[in-house]
């Protein structure tokens, strides 16, 4: 039987006294694969804050499988980390091993292998010594995603990961998450599901509060009452069938 | 040995020269990429209430500028990391509050304050020799706390967000950098004075970010750097009877402007070529 990873619980969080997320219930299983879409301001990005303890929620509990606290991997939208800090691709990906354990030793040989390992196979091995700057979009989205993989994660959490890169990269991307799959939960927040139309087994949408929906099971109404408006909605299987011009 | 070096002003000079460039190549970076300048600033000018009450009191303003500024230091650090970004406006008012105290407190001593000019503007050669003691230890505090913390600074500094996801104290690693500054700060007060602080927090910087984008490598060019630009502005104000803090500040955005500009003419020939 499968494992329960994360287990959140009526939560609830918001902004200067606006609630932005109210009552939120969500269960993560082991290799689960789950979209969390809604609109704008929705909350989709806040939630997983929550989850990674950046953010502390107002009421509710957020609690996690034996061990997995520990091993939760995070793959921040672009814009959250300082790139006006000068760091090699190398430093940058060694720096997702350091936890509150270790902050204060010197970095070890198992480190650093772990972080060659991982470059390796996300591709970025030319790039080891190049300033972070000087990285294409995609190159980026690798590193970030190199950064949280580096720490061996049981779940990863991806926050709008196909918006700053191209179309070639959004595919290795894909099948990148799809590969991982076999061993790791992959929760992907997005405001655009069509990429991960045909990996994901759940769904789940947010707009301040959350509507957890099977594969299969999710339509036109369910979409329309989440962004308020009526939706494009993509069929399963290829080649997408789009249903119901906005 | 050169007669100029012969004197006991000069060695203090130079030494609090060294002191100086040492921290500022050491804490700069941090200030520079963590946009932390403009608190920094405020900081420094904050320390003028420190040095006041501690003249009015009759003991070495030095003292109360090292006290005032760790509790400013504490305060906004303590303060929630989104709320410090954002509040130009508690940086502006601890910066005018704190440099008012002190111009009350100066006013308020009998008989005039010409020393306080010197924290002002700054006296490079008139640092006397107790306070080359008094900035070594501080030196060494910075030296050792960074080595110790260098893995935390520079998680908070490249991604605070993420050291938190990753569970380091960041709210403690924030206060203890911002402590951290504050000592610096008091270390530079008396070589170019507090209107001109940022100056040797930054020029260092942005001269050795030119020449590598590697942070350590970026820190050990910064502290050559202010080596250089201190002890150029320190001789220059000896021959010349030129203001010292002036004269280094004049040297360091001299040797910018000639950097940048070299850079400029040959990444043009290469565009051309």
């Amino acid at each position: 039987m499968t494992q329960k990873i994360v287990e959140i619980r009526n939560v609830t969080f918001g902004y200067n006294k606006h609630p932005v997320l109210e009552n939120i219930n969500l269960d993560i299983f082991e290799r689960d694969y789950i979209l969390i879409m809604g609109p704008n301001g929705g909350g989709k990005s806040t939630l997983l804050k929550l989850i990674m303890g950046i953010i502390q929620p107002w009421k509710g509990s957020i609690t996690f499988g034996k061990g997995i606290g520990d091993r939760l991997g995070y793959v921040p939208q672009f814009s959250e980390f300082n790139r006006n800090f000068p760091i090699s691709v190398l430093e940058m990906v060694l720096s997702g091993r350091i936890h509150s354990g270790n902050f204060l030793k010197r970095r070890t040989k198992s480190d650093l292998e772990r972080a060659q390992d991982i470059l390796e196979k996300l591709d970025l091995a030319d790039e080891r010594d190049a300033n972070i700057n000087n990285l294409s979009g995609g190159q980026i989205q690798r590193l970030l995603i190199a950064r949280a993989l580096v720490a061996d994660p049981a779940v990863l959490f991806l926050d709008e990961p196909t918006t700053s890169i191209d179309l070639s990269s959004q595919s290795g991307l894909l099948d990148l998450l799809k590969e991982l799959n076999r061993t790791t939960a992959i929760i992907v927040v997005t405001h655009d599901p069509t990429p991960f139309a045909q990996a994901y087994n759940h769904v789940a949408c947010i707009n301040r509060n959350l509507h957890y929906h099977e594969r299969g099971e999710l339509n036109a109404g369910h979409l329309e009452s989440i962004y308020g408006c009526p939706v494009q909605l993509l069929g399963h299987g290829i080649p997408h069938t789009f249903l119901n011009q906005h | 040995m050169p007669a100029i070096l012969s004197y006991e002003f000069m060695q203090n000079a130079i030494l609090a020269g060294i002191f100086a460039s040492i921290v500022c190549g050491i804490i700069g970076p941090f200030i520079v990429t963590k946009r932390m300048v403009f608190i920094s600033d405020g900081l420094s000018h904050t320390a003028f209430g420190g040095l006041g009450v501690a003249y009015w009191l009759g003991y070495n303003p030095l003292y109360g500028a090292v006290v005032i500024v760790l509790i400013a230091a504490a305060v906004i650090g303590a303060v929630e990391e989104q709320k410090l970004y954002r509040n130009d406006l508690l940086i502006g008012i601890v910066w005018a509050v704190g440099m008012a105290v002190g111009i009350a407190f100066i006013y308020m001593t009998p008989g005039y304050a010409p020393d306080l000019m010197t924290f002002l503007f700054g006296n490079i050669l008139m640092v006397p020799r107790s306070s080359i003691f008094f900035f070594a230890v501080l030196v060494l505090i910075v030296i050792a706390s960074v080595l110790i913390f260098y893995k935390g600074f520079v998680f908070i500094t490249l991604d605070e967000q993420y050291a938190r996801a990753r569970q380091l104290p960041v709210r403690a690693l924030n206060i203890g950098l911002m402590m951290l500054i504050a000592l610096s700060i008091v270390t530079l007060i008396q070589v170019v004075g507090i209107v001109l602080v940022m100056a040797l927090l930054t020029i260092p910087f942005a001269i050795a970010s030119e020449f590598s984008d590697n942070f350590k490598k970026i820190m050990f060019l910064s502290i050559l750097v202010g080596i250089a630009i201190c002890l150029g502005g320190l001789i220059t104000s000896y021959y010349i009877e030129f203001p010292s803090g002036a004269s280094i500040v004049l040297i360091g955005g001299f040797l910018l402007g000639v950097v940048k500009g070299i850079k400029k003419l040959r990444d043009r020939d290469f565009s051309t070529a």
